[in-house]
């Protein structure tokens, strides 16, 4: 929720929907290319980036790219750990059964270009969903042709979110006002009873809004007006500039795994 | 053209659990007053709204909109609800835009609108309710009173001659009150046709041209807001107050300290004194 409010106060709030998009596509594309000075790049970069220009407070980045990392630590374990190494191939190796057990320095070399390279396109998803509001993103995806339908779920999953996510928060205070969560069984029970009327609460809140629609003309389509934003071009040429550079570097330099 | 903006003729609704909301209502409601229901919970005043809007359909009886009765086909209910605008109690099961913009873009794209007219009307809209500066913040982040007068704003951008209020002034803090009451007053003035339901005795008295009580899915009384309030026994059948405005009055009038002249405000009291 606090992501949320940030979103919509970023410092490229304002800039077309669109040319975040392709930015960040066009960069996750260039991240797709074995090299680990470029993806180091496009790591600075979308920090840079996000942090600088779209005045996202730093320690919150960088509390959002741990988040990812606990993944990944644990992903990348099973190409760190290599069975039957030599010695001289391994930076620490044990004797295991008939075999070895160690950690490989190719096996560490390996893993911390697939990091470097993970990591470049998380950076890249976190430049679109840190700086680009979600309702940006669905008038994006109208103006691409989305059925109407997804897009009208997707509108009011987003708001209701927000109401359901409220309610439940003043119901969970009203009955830890009456010690509703003092003990494991009482919460349980109290978790319970706030699930359930949430449920029915939603339920007649839903033909609320209904009601409240159909009494301003709805007739099965939420037709709303999107604000308009405009390209630039001088977006549209840094744009092209960064993402040639990047290009450019990952070709020339070769920091490949082979 | 009539001399009523509604009509009602023993009007009975009966909710689908069998409740009966309304029992043989009949009532009408003069063009250009400034019109308050008043009656207890569950006395059947939003019920009574949305017949006035189309939403529901009477099981017995009929309205009627400017002396014409309303039919529920759909160009006859789109005409109605372009005409009548109700602002629901709650904002939150009203607003399902994700933006002040979209969420008062809503009522005149369904009005079949031109693009750069649905954004003239919004942009007036959200003036006349005082959140302009809002239009592109996400409508989860404000506060209650905001939401309140963006639920105000989608309504006049349909730019109905009447617009139905229930209990507005519903958790309400005073300020916001005072606001919200100066620009009924204001759409009064230009023209807008007002009604609109609440518990607030002493706003009925002060605001009102003319009162509604409701009791039971029934009409009490209808009249002047001095009608009513003199009648103590229809003030103790709707469980109603006397305005405490009203009270002091009559204290003054019995000790001979007034003339016959009823203040209408606090202002009026200190003016006549």
């Amino acid at each position: 929720m606090l992501l949320d409010s940030l979103v919509y106060k970023n410092g490229l709030k304002d800039v077309h929907p669109g040319e975040k998009l392709i930015f960040a596509l066009i960069t996750m594309c260039i991240g797709f290319i074995p090299n680990i000075y470029c993806d180091g790049l496009i790591i600075l970069l979308m920090a840079a980036i996000i942090i600088i220009k779209g005045e996202i407070p730093p320690k919150i980045y960088l509390h959002l790219i741990f988040l990812p990392l606990a993944f990944l630590g644990m992903s990348i374990l099973p190409i760190v750990i290599n069975f039957g190494a030599s010695a001289e191939q391994s930076l620490v190796h044990f004797p295991f059964f008939q075999t070895t057990i160690g950690v490989t320095y190719g096996g560490l070399k390996q893993a911390g270009f697939l990091s470097a390279r993970s990591m470049a396109l998380v950076s890249c998803l976190y430049f679109i969903s840190l700086t680009t509001p979600i309702l940006d993103l669905i008038a994006l995806l109208k103006k691409l042709n989305v059925p109407g339908v997804l897009l009208d779920l997707m509108l009011l999953i987003y708001r209701q979110l927000f109401v359901v996510l409220d309610t439940a928060e003043k119901i969970y205070t009203a009955q830890n006002a009456r010690l509703g969560y003092v003990n494991f069984k009482s919460s349980l029970n109290s978790m319970g009873k706030l699930l359930s009327y949430l449920i029915t609460k939603s339920f007649s809140d839903s033909k609320r809004l209904y009601t409240a629609l159909v009494s301003r003309g709805y007739d099965g389509e939420l037709k709303v007006l999107d604000s308009n934003y405009r390209f630039s071009v001088k977006n549209l040429l840094i744009i092209a500039a960064i993402d040639t550079a990047l290009f450019v570097i990952a070709l020339k330099t070769g920091g490949s795994f082979k | 053209m009539s001399q009523y903006i509604f009509e009602t003729c023993e009007l009975e609704y009966e909710y689908p659990d069998s409740t009966k909301a309304l029992k043989g209502i009949n009532l009408a409601i003069e063009k250009g007053k400034k019109t308050a229901v008043l009656g207890p919970n569950g006395a059947g005043k939003s019920t009574l709204f949305l017949h006035f809007n189309g939403i529901l359909k009477p099981k017995s009886g009929r309205v009627l909109f400017d002396g014409r009765e309303i039919e529920y086909n759909r160009r006859h209910l789109m005409e109605l609800r372009k005409n009548v605008g109700i602002v629901f109690q709650d904002p939150d099961t009203q607003i399902f835009a994700g933006t002040v913009f979209q969420e008062v873009s809503f009522g005149p794209l369904n009005l079949g609108l031109k693009d750069d007219e649905v954004k003239e009307r919004v942009e007036k809209a959200l003036i006349t309710a005082g959140v302009y500066d809002l239009a592109q913040k996400p409508t989860h982040l404000l506060s209650y009173g905001q939401k309140k007068r963006v639920c105000i704003a989608g309504v006049l951008a349909m730019e109905p001659e009447v617009i139905i209020f229930d209990e507005p002034t519903a958790y309400l803090d005073p300020k916001h009150c005072r606001i919200l009451l100066e620009s009924l007053n204001v759409l009064h003035q230009s023209g807008k046709q007002i009604i609109l339901s609440t518990h607030d005795v002493n706003l009925a008295y002060g605001w009102a041209d003319n009162i509604i009580i409701i009791k039971d899915g029934k009409l009490l009384k209808s009249g002047t807001p001095e009608e009513i309030f003199a009648n103590d026994e229809v003030l103790k059948q709707a469980d109603l107050q006397k305005p405490m405005l009203l009270e002091v009055y009559e204290v003054l009038f019995e000790k001979g300290l007034i003339g016959k002249r009823q203040p209408k405000s606090i202002e009026d009291l200190k003016y006549i004194l």
